[in-house]
């Protein structure tokens, strides 16, 4: 009988503390790591964009040769980068990813101004496709960006303030600040292409 | 008391943390929100009817908005947080679209649920609007373009058109343009006879009534059209779609 009690007691105080916040710590950490998977992922897209378009800027503008081959060397960079386990805490790794993509974005944003010179590419119905395609996987990029941002500041704060802090501490100080992207002025001038 | 002073001034910490900068939105009022007072209210009952029976059929949500201001956002910014703020589409599915106009800043986007970015690619949305919606926006026809975009949408979803589809479809608008409006001519004139009989005495009371703003048969279409207690079903955007100005 007195076990039964201090189960029922046990199990009550489980409930009252898990709405003390014990569980926020992981949970935000989950959060921001799946915003996080969904940044890669449309990255992901925007780089497999790249070589279609590439292909259809040359066959109108072959003598664009320099602006080209920097958007090809732009992802090439891009995707060599491996992208570590722990990037998410690790400033080195994660400024170094941010900063391939961002010039693999402003690559992509010069060859967008440079195809404004040609109306036969601009008429191109293959090429109109992919233009648009690009856009909207820009907007996802900023829509998966801000995400991300919101979860990790969510994140973080939830470490830095109490009850939080108290759980970091006790239960979870393996989790440690999560990295946020800095709002460069590259990032923001990504192809602005615009109809 | 001290606790007391502190638990507060964490509350205050809590909501403002929590209202981070989101545009203000206009209410859900229903599968139609014009707040400029741009649809004509036979073409609005119109596109309430077909976007409540897509819904019945397949779940899926389309909402148009048409808002006074953007608030200084990009349209896209403001597009997909409207969606997600007013929840288009079903949770698990994600299938909602919303046509935003912003005629004031002269943008118009396609905003597209996670869901339906296989069927309504952002090709297709930018081809309904650049082919379709903003050459009539351009004459000024703002009732009409958003017509005929909430048809090519639906057309869209259900796969009747496609991005080479509607490539192809783009030279020979004209007689597909006659057609529509044929049929549009015949469902206001059907709209107007089934409001007038229908409702009798209090039906022209009422659009007496409305009729300060809009023109003086429609305003009791536009009331016995719109759906009362529409709300979103839960879904979210994630920046599909397309946008243009003019």
């Amino acid at each position: 009988m007195m076990k039964q009690i201090k189960i029922i007691l046990l199990v009550l105080m489980a409930m009252t503390v898990s709405s003390c916040g014990i569980n926020s710590i992981p949970t935000f950490e989950e959060a921001a790591k799946a915003q996080w998977s969904q940044v890669l992922n449309q990255y992901q897209r925007r780089t497999d964009l790249i070589p279609n378009l590439v292909e259809t800027v040359k066959a109108y503008a072959a003598h664009e040769q320099e602006t080209l081959t920097a958007v090809v060397e732009a992802r090439a960079k891009a995707t060599q980068l491996t992208i570590p386990k722990d990037i998410l805490t690790n400033p080195a790794a994660f400024s170094a990813f941010q900063a391939n993509q961002d010039g693999l974005g402003a690559a992509l944003g010069k060859l967008m101004v440079v195809v404004e010179r040609y109306p036969d590419l601009k008429a191109d119905k293959n090429f109109l496709t992919l233009q648009s395609q690009l856009e909207g996987t820009e907007n996802r990029i900023a829509v998966a960006r801000r995400d991300y941002i919101i979860a990790v500041q969510e994140f973080n704060t939830e470490i830095k303030t109490f009850p939080g802090r108290l759980w970091h501490s006790l239960m979870y100080s393996d989790s440690e600040y999560m990295q946020q992207f800095e709002i460069t002025a590259a990032a923001e001038t990504a192809p602005s292409v615009s109809f | 008391m001290r606790f007391v002073k502190l638990s507060i001034l964490l509350i205050g910490l809590f909501i403002t943390n929590t209202a981070a900068a989101a545009p203000d939105f206009p209410p859900l009022s229903g599968r139609v929100v014009d707040e400029v007072g741009i649809i004509l209210p036979a073409t609005k009952a119109a596109m309430i009817s077909k976007l409540a029976e897509l819904e019945q059929q397949s779940g899926i949500q389309v909402v148009v908005a048409v808002v006074s201001s953007l608030q200084d956002y990009e349209i896209r910014d403001y597009g997909y947080q409207l969606g997600r703020h007013w929840e288009i589409g079903q949770k698990d599915k994600n299938n909602g679209v919303l046509l935003l106009v912003a005629p004031n800043e002269r943008k118009v986007s396609i905003e597209v649920g996670y869901g339906l970015e296989g069927s309504l690619t952002d090709a297709t949305s930018h081809q309904i609007i650049q082919d379709y919606i903003l050459p009539n926006f351009k004459n000024g026809e703002m009732s009409k373009g958003i017509r005929i975009g909430v048809d090519l949408i639906l057309q869209a979803i259900s796969g009747e058109i496609t991005e080479q589809s509607l490539a192809e479809q783009t030279a020979s608008t004209e007689p597909q343009e006659f057609i529509f409006a044929i049929i549009f001519f015949i469902v206001v004139i059907f709209l107007i006879f089934n409001s007038v009989i229908g409702f009798g005495r209090d039906s022209l009371f009422s659009s007496g009534r409305s009729s300060t703003r809009s023109s003086s048969w429609g305003g009791s279409l536009g009331g016995s059209g719109s759906s009362s207690g529409f709300t979103g079903g839960g879904g979210s955007f994630g920046g599909g779609g397309a946008s243009g100005g003019w």
